[in-house]
């Protein structure tokens, strides 16, 4: 093999290395950020599940946020009322039984 | 003592901004209406008036001879009179409410409607709000100088008086905790490598306009030039009692009351002869020593033997009240 040949195909396998050497950096930055993001986007859910019970809490029996703030808001939260309903399943169970109480 | 009504006018500052809102409660059938019409025929004196009844009961009606509710009549000189009535608001509101419901509760849908309508009539807080939004209007209704609201029941009335307070309390704190979700979703979406939209948060802006709107509310409601509350109550130890809760209430405000009426005060003769003068005399003392801001006017009002059941029977009333003013 000529002397310029190997020099060619060393120079391609460099870039071929380095390339995948920077993929992977990429990747793992990708990685190392997808994980912040993460861990952000729990805190994130936390929050506004909190926010969402705080608002419609009314609602489910804790008879605090003045029931005028919770029905202005609520056009705005039906993304994050129907997360918070997923959420609390289980106590809607609860809540049906006492709406069956009214009716 | 000065003599005439007219004399109430000098408790009352001059409206800084349209229209002054005269507060009158008292505990029920003290003479809250008989009270609001006549305050709102010397008022008329000065400028144009509204006597507005948000009280349940509706006697303005048969008083002045009014035909429908929620509707503004004319009624003597630059005085007019409406009877509110929460039936239009409640099923306004009543229907947001039930939207809400049925996204909350699925299973909702399948009461029937009568139900549906009873739960959301007995909702915690809807009746407060129907009348909180009316205060609200009427503190930006310029059309009069002054209106005059006779006043729910004592404790409805406080109700909706401390709610400015509350959404205050709620709206401060929902708003730091959306600030921090907001600033959360701008980091996420940052490091996703998409734009800044999530800072245009309608939640947020909402909330901000909820709070600046009762921040208003609860200025208009302690300002003494926009507001006067009058305490009615008759001679009598359970509405005086009443009359003193709300000033304690009104202090926790912020506020005083600036006028007390004492209504149906029995003359001493008689009074002696039915062996009740010592009972009105303390509550009468009592009734003049309540906190009051200054300048503050006492009303005392005579019991007649005609029962008041018409604007000229008011008026009759008017040249029998006595005014002590204190500076
Ligand atoms: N000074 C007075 N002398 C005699 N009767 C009076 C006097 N003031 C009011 N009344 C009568 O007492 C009754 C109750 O008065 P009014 O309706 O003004 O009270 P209210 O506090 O508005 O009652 P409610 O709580 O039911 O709304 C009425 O029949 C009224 O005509
Ligand atoms: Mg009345």
């Amino acid at each position: 093999m000529p002397a310029a040949a190997i020099k060619t195909l060393a120079r391609t396998l460099v870039e071929i290395l380095a390339g995948i050497a920077s993929e992977a950096l990429k990747t793992f930055k990708h990685m190392m950020v997808g994980h912040a993001v993460d861990s952000l986007q729990l805190e994130l859910d936390e929050l506004e599940n909190a926010f969402a019970t705080m608002v419609f809490g009314s609602l489910a029996g804790m008879p605090l946020v003045p029931l005028g703030l919770a029905l202005e808001l609520s056009p705005h939260m039906e993304v994050e009322l129907a997360k918070m309903l997923e959420r609390h399943a289980k106590y809607r169970d609860a809540i049906s039984e006492y709406a069956a109480f009214g009716g | 003592m000065g003599s005439g009504m007219a004399e109430v006018l000098k408790a009352i500052p001059p409206p800084d901004a349209k229209p002054h809102v005269v507060m009158v409660s008292g505990k029920g059938g003290v003479g809250k209406t008989t009270v609001s019409i006549m305050l709102g025929l010397v008022l008329a004196e000065r400028g144009d008036t509204l006597v507005e009844s948000l009280d349940q009961a509706k006697h303005l009606l048969e008083y002045l001879s009014l035909s429908e509710v929620n509707r503004e009549f004319k009624v003597f000189g630059r005085l007019s009179a409406m009877q509110f009535d929460t039936g239009v608001g409640v099923s306004k509101l009543g229907r947001e409410y039930v939207w809400l419901m049925q996204r909350i509760m699925p299973g909702l849908k399948v009461l029937n409607a009568e139900s549906v309508l009873d739960m959301v009539r007995n909702a915690p807080g809807l009746e407060e709000e129907v009348y909180l939004r009316e205060v609200l209007r009427l503190y930006s209704y310029d059309r009069y100088d002054y209106i005059v609201v006779d006043t729910p029941p004592t404790g409805l009335t406080l109700r909706i008086l401390n709610l400015p307070r509350l959404y205050k309390f709620w709206v401060e704190r929902l708003i730091s905790l959306r600030e921090r979700i907001v600033s959360l979703r701008y980091v996420i979406a940052r490091s996703l490598g998409q734009g800044d939209e999530v800072l245009d948060d309608p939640v947020l802006y909402k909330l901000k306009e909820i709070g600046e709107r009762y921040a208003v509310l609860e200025r208009e409601l302690l300002s003494p030039n926009r507001t006067t509350f009058v305490l009615v109550s008759t001679p009598e130890p359970l509405p005086v009692y009443e009359a003193e809760k709300t000033t304690e209430f009104l202090k926790s405000l912020g506020s005083k009351p600036g006028i007390i009426v004492a209504n149906r005060i029995i003359p001493e003769d008689i009074a002696s002869k039915l062996g009740v003068r010592e009972i009105q005399e303390r509550a009468l003392s009592k009734l003049r020593k309540l906190d009051c801001r200054r300048p503050c006017a006492m009303v005392e009002i005579p019991m007649v033997d005609s029962v008041p059941s018409s604007l000229d029977s008011v008026k009759g009333l008017l040249s029998k009240a006595r005014i002590d003013l204190y500076s």
